[in-house]
């Protein structure tokens, strides 16, 4: 049980936090034909759609309100009903999520009241015609959380738009997944799988892997080109179970739970790194399927058993600097430290229940300011951050494992696997190369030719 | 305008310019109704506080704070090409990042800590800082804070006053320029000045641009004083009023920063561009013609010739190569015709080039050098660019990082010429880069891999059979 301690200073100092709108953007995109709306200034949507582009290397539809000095002081509404129709005339989505940001926050405008009144009103969304956009408003100013705080907002909201039910559910092997933000494209590949392999049929909320995995289409699309169909999303409420992967979507699934019939099993698993937290999804889908588990499946965990053996003797007691969204950095630091690595420092961008559920000492909610002092005062050899912890790890000596939002520096961040029993064996081995690359550029005897060259060019590079 | 004229800012003219004949040529109800407003919905491109952040954080030993919520700086910060050959504090990001407390209390108190806490760690040659629309809209005194905590640190800090919601990435940039002005040009002396001592405006050093063009103008005695803003340092920017001459370089946006330099210190300035050999042979030429100078004006034609002569053996077996390409040029500004013509240099067939962000007079420049058959892009939406490639016939688009996974998802071979570029295209040696990365990307064994149908939408033809019978053998 980790206590959570706040960093070094009151601002960002090479900031870790990305913005609410940000996150509950990133939900829209894992829907089919859909479109994120950003209500705010056109940088809003400039600087999130060049930073998702650099990060997915896809095209990412993403649209702006694009509020003027002169709207955000006499009224925005007008340009949210504007861009709603310029999007649905020229696109036709089957989903535009509408996300809040600071600036019209600020003004205090009336978002929900000024769509009710308008033709996008939750009349027209709850059984949205054909050609009609299922519009769904979020509130998520930039002064308030973070990512993933926008991330549970804009999946609570998704939710709210299902019609609930109030009959025992009618789809008993359908199983609704909603996930967290710290999933790529092959963990959500590998969840859907195991669901799968025991006969049941699941439906993920949001699906990444379908729209921003990186695919060559016929084309190129205006609108996300993968992800839940709306037809799926509107049916959430008949499955018979309903299981969260991510702490971040706990919200969010526990009210869908109550919105779906009496009988309607929820679990929540924080994230699905690690033998005993696949484990226990295991144990779920064993149960609600009545199926026992598949050989594919045993041989996965017989090789993630098998793997952590293998992997202890080089990650035991290594000295490991983690930074990253919540969710993710619980996921992460639990599979190391099950591993027998010692989290040296932890560094969250926000707080959050599950950072109190970490089983090593201590979280910081801070930037890379913290993660820089503290894993060099620690001497982590190993930094497991996104690009931006790139800079830290040159900095102070230590491997860099590019893991979270955004990755710029490297491809395949959506390959980057981490969840299930062929995840976690993955992320382990990933984890135990990169200390094996750093450490065996560093051992040089004293006896040895070359080793004055290299301890001098380590050195000038840790002056750098 | 609340947001803009508070403080100095205000005696800096932002709407009168008259060297923008945009503004020159409009009727006064024209004039009145200012500059087309984004629509809703349908706009790309950045902000105000985008702009000015493109134009000021290339100056590299300066912290650069962003005074707003985390979304400003937090999506952005590092997120640049501009390359530094020293210091790389430019690359770190300083973020108030203020929360509902500062929204309903104000952020001063909490801008004033930032500021001088990062003084404090990192001993900078000056902060800037950067409203945005929020702590615009809250209304806090950002100009009394910079005042207060220079007081304190002993260490210029700079006001920038470009919330997004004023306007385009354009005018961001001119926001930048009038801070650049107001506030930090003329505050140092040069610690010796020279006749050739030169301003370059709107060069921003990516992928070390700079670095392929300064060698060239040392070869001529010219040295660059102040570069705004690649590879800058805070005290050259500060020194830029005892220059002999600026260029402003692809930029229509910063022309009031060289009139300004112009109106206030007697700098004569001329627009040019580093891309292409008739470009630098231009520019080289302008510069000998502002220096006033006729051994000048003799060197740089002889150095030109010799700059031609040793390129044009480089560019021999690629213009070989490239001879009867046919591309889209989709770029803004200078560049629109100034790529237009460097690409002609090597033989491509420019088609269309692209002028939502270029001035009348870039756009006569472009139909003068595309002829008749030439397309002029006034839409620039994916699936417009899309469909002037498939009609035209095009064999690559040449244009900035948001439209290059346009051009992929189309199958289509891409070059970037924008921000995001990774290679440095300025200048001789640049010229050479820009001819090796169009062989490259049209050459590229990719393409015909990704065209090809899948197994599952080939017929099973006998030609087919064969194939993989060869393939067993």
């Amino acid at each position: 049980m980790a206590r959570v301690v706040p960093g070094a200073t009151g601002a960002a100092f090479d900031p870790l936090k990305h913005s609410q709108p940000l996150g509950g953007a990133l939900v829209f995109l894992g829907l089919a034909r859909s479109i994120p709306l950003l209500h705010g200034a056109q940088g809003c949507t400039a600087f999130a759609k060049a930073l998702l582009t650099r990060h997915f290397r896809e095209p990412i539809p993403l649209q702006t309100t694009a509020v003027t000095e002169v709207s955000a002081v006499l009224g925005a509404s007008d340009s949210v009903i504007a861009a709603l129709d310029t999007i649905s005339e020229r696109n036709h989505p089957d989903v535009i999520g509408v996300l809040t940001t600071g600036m019209t926050e600020v003004n205090g405008e009336d978002l929900l009241g000024v769509l009710r009144t308008s033709p996008y009103g939750p009349a027209a969304s709850a059984a949205p015609a054909a050609g009609h956009p299922l519009v769904i408003p979020v509130s998520t100013p930039d002064f308030r959380g973070g990512l993933s705080d926008g991330w549970s907002a804009a999946l609570e909201a998704l939710v709210g738009a299902v019609p609930a039910v109030g009959t025992a559910p009618t789809r008993h092997r359908q199983v609704a997944v909603l996930v967290g933000p710290s999933l790529s494209a092959v963990d959500l590949d590998e969840i859907a799988g195991l669901v799968r392999a025991f006969g049941l049929d699941p439906v993920l909320v949001p699906d990444l892997s379908g729209s921003l995995d990186g695919h060559l289409d016929e084309a190129w699309s205006p609108l996300t080109t993968g992800g839940t169909s709306r037809s799926d999303l509107l049916g959430l409420t008949a499955s018979g179970a309903v299981t969260v992967i991510g702490a971040t979507a706990a919200s969010a699934g526990t009210a869908l739970a109550a919105r779906s019939g009496a009988g309607t099993a929820l679990t929540i698993h924080d994230h699905l790194s690690g033998l005993e937290m696949v484990d226990r999804l295991v144990r779920m889908l064993m149960d609600h399927s009545g199926a026992s588990a598949p050989e594919a499946v045993r041989r996965w965990r017989r090789r993630l058993a098998d793997g952590l053996l293998d992997s202890h003797f080089v990650l035991g007691g290594a000295r490991i600097a983690l930074a990253g969204e919540p969710e993710q950095l619980v996921a992460v630091g639990s599979l190391l430290y099950d591993a027998g690595a010692e989290i040296v420092t932890a560094v969250s961008p926000t707080d959050a229940p599950v950072l109190g559920r970490a089983p090593w000492e201590e979280v910081v909610v801070g930037d890379f300011l913290d993660l820089a002092e503290r894993a060099a005062a620690a001497g982590a050899e190993l930094v497991v951050a996104s690009s931006h912890g790139r800079d830290v790890a040159d900095r102070i000596g230590a491997a860099h494992l590019a893991l979270g939002f955004p990755v710029y520096d490297r491809l395949g961040a959506q390959l980057r696997a981490t969840a299930g029993y062929r995840g976690s064996l993955q992320l382990l081995v990933d984890a135990a190369n990169c200390l094996l690359d750093h450490r065996s550029g560093r051992r040089t005897g004293p006896g040895r030719e070359h080793s004055a060259a290299r301890s001098s060019t380590r050195f000038e590079d840790m002056r750098s | 305008m609340a947001a803009l004229t508070r403080g100095t800012l205000a005696t800096v003219p932002l709407f009168d310019e008259p060297a923008c004949d945009h503004n020159r040529t409009k009727d006064l109800a024209t004039r009145k109704a200012g500059c087309p407003k984004p629509k809703p919905g349908g706009t790309a491109g950045g902000c105000a506080f985008d702009g000015a952040m493109i134009t000021l954080v290339p100056i590299a030993d300066v912290a650069h704070v962003v005074h707003g919520p985390i979304g400003c700086a937090g999506n952005s910060w590092d997120g640049r090409g501009s390359l530094s050959s020293g210091p790389t504090l430019y690359r770190r990001g300083f973020a108030t990042d203020i929360g509902e407390q500062e929204v309903v209390f104000g952020g001063e108190q909490r801008l004033y800590d930032t500021v001088v806490e990062a003084a404090r760690r990192h001993h900078p040659a000056a902060v800037f800082v950067y409203s945005t629309c929020v702590t615009a809209m809250i209304g806090d005194d950002i100009d009394a804070v910079c005042a207060a905590a220079a007081t304190v640190t002993e260490v210029p800090i700079i006001p920038v006053h470009a919330p997004g919601f004023a306007g385009s990435k354009n005018f961001g940039n001119r926001l930048a320029g009038a801070a650049l002005l107001e506030h930090v040009i003329g505050t140092v002396e040069p610690a010796f000045t020279t006749p050739y001592d030169v301003n370059l405006i709107g060069e921003y050093n990516i992928a070390g641009e700079l670095w392929d063009v300064t060698p060239v103008l040392a070869t001529l005695g010219i040295r660059v004083l102040a570069s705004i803003s690649g590879d800058a340092r805070y005290a050259e920017v500060a020194a830029a009023h005892r220059a002999r001459a600026t260029m402003v370089v692809c930029s229509r946006a910063l022309l009031s920063l060289a009139r300004g330099l112009e109106d206030r210190y007697g700098i004569p300035w001329f627009e040019g561009s580093f891309y292409g050999l008739r470009a630098m042979a231009d520019t080289l030429r302008g510069f000998a013609g502002l220096l006033g100078d006729d051994d000048l004006a003799w060197r740089a034609n002889e150095l030109i010739a010799a700059q031609e002569a040793g390129v044009a053996a480089a560019l021999a077996p690629y213009r070989e190569r490239l001879a009867g390409a046919r591309a889209v040029l989709y770029t803004g500004g200078v560049k629109s015709w100034s790529l237009v013509s460097a690409l002609q240099d090597l033989g491509v067939e420019v088609v269309a080039s692209g002028a939502t962000k270029s001035t009348d007079d870039d756009v006569d420049k472009i139909t003068a050098l595309l002829g008749p058959d030439g397309h002029v892009i006034k839409d620039g939406n994916p699936t417009e660019l899309l469909r002037i490639v498939r009609e035209s016939q095009a064999d690559i688009l040449i244009a900035g990082g948001r439209n290059q996974y346009t051009a992929l998802k189309g199958r289509l071979p891409f070059l970037d010429v924008n921000q995001e570029r990774q290679h440095a295209f300025a200048g001789y040696a640049g010229m050479v880069e820009l001819a090796r990365r169009l062989d490259l990307a049209l050459s590229s064994p990719v393409w015909e891999q990704v065209r090809a149908p899948a197994p599952w939408d080939r017929p099973a033809t006998p030609e087919n059979t064969e194939n993989t019978e060869n393939g067993a053998s």
